[in-house]
């Protein structure tokens, strides 16, 4: 992975990359913001100068590394990875889009019912609109747990078997 | 002008002055630091990829909490009270989008800006060049937006009232907006955003625990106290006045929702972190961030109307604008309201600033590297342009915002943001997902959403024929709704269908490459080194 990103590196014509070491000085006032400001530790952007080298069979020419993507494409490990993350995030979205307009819905052409009181002065429009919100906490919890336990293995795997074939 | 609005300045303009100064001072100080590694064009528009998901989940939020958000909101909330919420339910459930559809695969494809994930596949010129119009036209209105809020703030805080005085002070802002993207760059900018999210969410926050202690911690009464002042707690009370209005709610919940996956100075945030898996954490980040501003909003707007009142807040100068640094005043004072202002001030600078690079990095890697010099423009020099074009983006949104100063920012935010849902998001949606999507539908998309946004908004009444138009005296509108998403954003989905079939160009093999790297990440960054 550190290997990937030299070629970025050569490409940006001698400028300097090396990276402050001290990130942010540390003033008594500053240094609250440190660990935000500075650069992160667990993010070099330099790699190693040279990259890995390449296996002896690694596609060339544009025709072969575009075949050897199709392939990949076409691969059953490919299939399943589309498939699942387009089997998550396809009908997620289109679930919160609906459920928020149907609030926007509700709040234009039934403003009746969404000024009921439910408690106090708290109305169906008002905990309809914070279901919203947790509606999006919800979502990105569920699917930050979907991808860590299906997307990504199911990517790293095709990538690192993509890389091991010299196809970067 | 009436004694309301003259007895409504208020605070200490010197002590309000001190504490800009001192937020300059602070961020510059930042802004030079960062300025050390500032070479080349990868760190001038990316910060070099440095940054990891959580200080960029940080800045995206101090990028995306503009003023519209916390002067916008607040008071579009105190004025109107229901109907303004929707603003913030619109702008978070928005990051659905960015967070399931786009940032992860945009990271993956691409590496400084829009345009890169979109000719990925395409006739690259023609494309950049279109996706660089529609960048640079979404990041003028969303300027438009900030540099106006700026004039109306600083109206309320320093008590200038002259119309010359306004627009000094919005030079004044265009200025340091240059300076910070200058010196430095990307990661100077997100330095001042990361800072200014932080005082953001900390003085909302502050503010909120304030009104809510005044009320004994009763959100009901805050509510109650609120309607009692005029901010309505049942929707309508802006838009529910007849089926127009109502339409014009449904267009703007459309614009707000789709728009902001489709906003350029987001979308380049997600290339300032090495890997799709920190740009999912960034966004995971700001989601959690802005979600709790959005909740703060809430309290702030209608503990603005009960505290402040309606129609205090609407005589200030700066009017539903100035709603906020007015709560700030009634709670805490002189004190809390030259604070609450540095905080508003930071706010309208870390975004214009953040706006300013997306729009030189769009000129200066889209046209000029790429579409006039094939991609390899002479050594040094995309840097130089970059720099350039910041200079005159700076120059021409002071005039813009001189001339918008006055006009409801929240609602010129919600213009941009049609732009972007129009001219950006299906071009996006299509290239990532639809193997079949060519040059000719990308184009079409691009322009005819473009076209069709800016059209409609130019003969809509908020151009022209109401009171509260921007120009007052004449009529020329004949599309009746304020907010054109409803129309435009479907008309532009439907181009890129119609350009695609209708075009012969098949581009499914490039398209396979581009989907496995969307998904896997592979190649990530390659495909740039080998231009």
């Amino acid at each position: 992975m550190v290997g990937r990103r030299a070629p970025l590196a050569a490409r940006d014509r001698g400028m300097r990359r090396a990276r402050d070491p001290q990130g942010v000085s540390v003033t008594g006032i500053t240094a609250g913001l440190r660990g935000l400001v500075a650069p992160s530790e667990e993010t070099p952007v330099n790699g190693p100068a040279d990259p890995a080298p390449s296996p002896v069979n690694a596609p060339h020419t544009p025709e072969e590394r575009a075949a050897a993507y199709v392939k990949v494409s076409e691969s059953p490990e490919f299939h399943h990875l589309r498939t699942k993350y387009r089997g998550f995030v396809f009908p997620v979205t289109i679930g919160a889009l609906a459920f928020y307009f149907l609030y926007v819905g509700l709040a234009a052409y039934a403003p009746g019912f969404m000024s009921e009181k439910v408690v106090g002065n708290i109305n169906v429009g008002l905990i309809f609109g914070l279901l919203q919100f947790v509606m999006v906490f919800g979502v990105t919890a569920i699917y930050i747990r979907y991808a860590q336990r299906v997307l990504d293995p199911a990517a790293t795997e095709i990538r690192t078997k993509m890389e091991a074939e010299g196809l970067r | 002008m009436s004694p309301l609005a003259a007895s409504a300045t208020v605070g200490s303009p010197i002590l309000n002055l001190a504490i800009f100064v001192g937020f300059v001072a602070f961020t510059l100080f930042f802004v030079i630091r960062a300025s050390r590694t500032n070479t080349g064009a990868a760190q001038m528009y990316t910060g070099g990829a440095a940054f990891s998901g959580r200080q960029n989940g940080i800045a995206i939020s101090g990028d995306y909490l503009s003023a519209a958000s916390f002067l916008g909101i607040a008071g579009a909330i105190a004025i109107y009270g229901y109907d303004g919420f929707l603003y913030s339910i619109g702008f978070l459930v928005a990051w659905l989008v960015a967070l399931l559809l786009v940032a992860e695969l945009l990271r993956n494809t691409g590496r400084f800006t829009m345009a890169d994930v979109l000719s990925f596949r395409m006739q690259e010129r023609p494309v950049r060049m279109a996706a660089a119009m529609s960048t640079l036209a979404v990041s003028f209105f969303y300027l438009l937006a900030q540099m106006a809020g700026a004039g109306g703030l600083v109206a309320l805080l320093l008590d200038i009232e002259t119309r010359l005085g306004q627009s000094i002070v919005i030079a004044v802002v265009g200025v340091l907006m240059v300076i910070y993207v200058l010196i430095g760059g990307m990661k100077g900018t997100t330095y001042v955003q990361i800072i200014k999210a932080i005082l953001l969410i900390a003085g909302a926050s502050l503010m909120t625990v304030w009104v809510l202690a005044e009320s004994g911690f009763n959100l009901s009464s805050v509510l109650g106290d609120g309607a009692a002042a005029g901010a309505a707690l049942e929707p309508g009370k802006q838009y529910g006045l007849t089926e127009t209005s109502k339409l014009d709610f449904v267009s703007l919940s459309i614009a707000l929702v789709l728009g902001t996956a489709g906003l350029p100075h987001i979308l380049m945030r997600f290339y300032t972190v090495p890997t799709a898996n920190e740009a999912r954490r960034s966004v995971v980040w700001a989601i959690w961030l802005i979600g709790l501003f959005y909740l703060l909003t809430l309290v702030l707007g209608y503990g603005a109307a009960a505290m402040v009142g309606s129609e205090k807040i609407l005589a200030a100068p700066g009017a539903a604008n100035s709603a906020a640094p007015l709560l700030a005043y009634e709670l805490g004072g002189t004190i809390l309201l030259g604070v609450i202002s540095a905080v508003a001030f930071a706010t309208i600078l870390a975004v214009v600033a953040g706006l300013t690079i997306t729009a030189s990095a769009s000129f200066a890697h889209d046209v000029y590297a790429n579409v006039i010099h094939r991609g390899n423009p002479p050594e040094g020099q995309e840097v130089k342009v970059a720099r350039r074009a910041a200079l005159v983006i700076g120059a021409v949104a002071i005039a813009g915002g001189i001339a918008a100063n006055g006009q409801n920012i929240a609602f010129l935010v919600a213009l941009a943001f049609a732009v972007a849902a129009s001219a950006n998001l299906p071009t996006i949606l299509y290239s990532l997902f639809w193997k079949r999507f060519n040059t000719r539908g990308c184009l079409w998309s691009i322009y005819g959403g473009l076209i069709i946004t800016i059209t409609l908004i130019f003969f809509s009444p908020a151009v022209s024929g109401t009171e509260t138009s921007m120009f007052v005296n004449s009529d020329w509108s004949w599309f009746p709704l304020k907010n054109p998403g409803l129309v435009s954003i479907p008309a532009s989905f439907l181009l890129g269908f119609l350009g695609t079939i209708t075009s012969k160009e098949h581009l499914e093999v490039k398209a396979a490459e581009m989907e496995v790297r969307s998904l896997t990440g592979a190649g990530a960054h390659k495909e740039v080194a080998e231009h």
